[in-house]
């Protein structure tokens, strides 16, 4: 019956009611005042507090039967694991390189896998291994003309600081008459990159001075 | 006799325990109106964590001010609900069809200005989904990516809302004919109790709305 019923006073509602036309009036000028990264986390609060106080007073959840807390609350609930989960996927989808704690675990240890593995160290090859693996297929040693052009005087031709680059990146200048775009694949298809030292190449370049 | 023996449903003890069946299930079915609204909240969170620089852009042709001024007249809406309640429960009935009058006033502002905003929008080629195609000065330089996405949310979002004013618009008027054929007492008036209720989760998911859509 109507005497269980709490009347809530005017005065109440009508300081609620002001409370929360002061708080939209907070919201818009925080909202024009540039706050960086505090602008949408500030806008978020103030309707949260303006929801909180439209419940608990307007909607009476304060003098209700408590029950009706625990429905609304539970609703929440839902929502917001809704809107956590989903952001979790959305955002950290594909991700691997994230460093927090914890969910970051499989990138973590497939750092640690990289640290472990040891970087191969070349071995020294002696100029003349070098050549007959990697070069003589294409560049001969007696003037005849190849698949690239022969290496006879050489180092009359360049200077050992180019020739080294025409190694290292021997796509940039291609001498006319030539195919570029040839020798890296090969150099790359034989592993030249990877097994041949520093050390080899400086020594085949040497080397390649007396043919 | 009270009016409330009346009312009482065989299947209940008292009015007290039918009233707060009502009113639990009416919490109910706020939450599955929650729920509702939080998938599109989801949609915004998730499109805006995306794309946050579009989104912070788009919302500036909405027009806070009209935004801002419906915050204001659903929260004098909310407070006349809030009121005309306190005087049910008091039997002032004739102060009830004042303040639910008023409250349909409050309704009819908001869905005036609502329409300006949506005509507004639409003449300059602001639509929802694929028929987004802005033009005109101002609006021509948001044919950008992801611009569609904000305003398609824009509109799902306050239509929704739109329709559910327009039920609460109906509500009311429906509770101004009962309280003027005098179907309502300080001793039962559950109808106006659970109408507020509805209301009042209307003007909260508004109150998100404005901010997130208008000023950030």
């Amino acid at each position: 019956m109507a005497q269980g019923h709490h009347i809530i006073p005017i005065r109440t509602l009508a300081v609620v009611f002001a409370v929360l036309v002061a708080l939209t009036i907070i919201t818009v000028i925080t909202a024009r005042i540039e706050l960086g990264v505090a602008n949408v986390p500030l806008a978020l609060a103030i309707a949260g507090s303006k929801a909180l106080l439209v419940a608990i007073v307007f909607m009476a959840l304060k003098y209700d039967n408590q029950v009706n807390v625990l429905v609304l609350s539970l609703g929440v609930l839902f929502a917001v694991v809704f809107l956590s989960l989903t952001l979790a996927d959305t955002e950290l989808r594909g991700v691997l390189g994230i460093t927090d704690a914890g969910t970051t675990v499989i990138a973590v240890e497939a750092e640690e896998v990289l640290q472990e593995e040891p970087v191969p160290v070349a071995a020294y090859q002696a100029p003349e291994e070098v050549y007959q693996r990697y070069c003589i297929t294409c560049h001969s040693l007696d003037g005849t003309v190849g698949v690239g052009p022969s290496l006879t005087g050489l180092t009359d031709r360049q200077p050992p600081d180019s020739i080294l680059q025409s190694i290292m990146d021997p796509d940039v200048i291609v001498v006319s008459g030539y195919t570029g775009l040839v020798m890296q694949a090969t150099l790359n298809g034989l592993g030249f990159y990877t097994n041949v030292s520093d050390a080899s190449v400086d020594s085949l370049i040497a080397w390649l001075g007396d043919q | 006799m009270s009016q409330a023996a009346g009312t009482l449903k065989h299947y209940f003890v008292t009015s007290e325990q039918q009233f707060d069946a009502a009113k639990m299930g009416m919490w109910l079915f706020l939450v599955t109106e929650i729920l509702l609204f939080s998938g599109m909240f989801v949609a915004y969170a998730v499109y805006r964590a995306w794309h946050p620089e579009v989104f912070a852009h788009a919302s500036e042709l909405l027009d806070w001010r009209l935004g801002g001024l419906n915050t204001l007249v659903l929260l004098a809406s909310s407070f006349t609900v809030a009121l005309s309640i306190h005087f049910v429960q008091k039997g002032q009935n004739r102060k009830v069809v004042v303040l639910l009058l008023i409250t349909l006033l409050c309704v009819a502002i908001f869905m005036v200005i609502k329409y300006f905003e949506y005509t507004g929008k639409f003449a300059h080629g602001i639509f929802p989904g694929a028929g987004y195609a802005p033009h005109g000065e101002a609006y021509a330089e948001y044919d950008i990516p992801f611009a569609p996405q904000f305003f398609s949310i824009y509109f799902i979002m306050t239509g929704i809302h739109g329709v559910h004013v327009l039920v609460g618009m109906g509500l009311f008027v429906w509770l101004v004919t009962r309280v003027v054929r005098g179907h309502f007492s300080s001793a039962w008036y559950t109808p106006v109790e659970l109408t507020g209720l509805y209301w009042h989760l209307v003007d909260i998911i508004w109150i998100f709305l404005f901010p997130l859509l208008y000023l950030i």
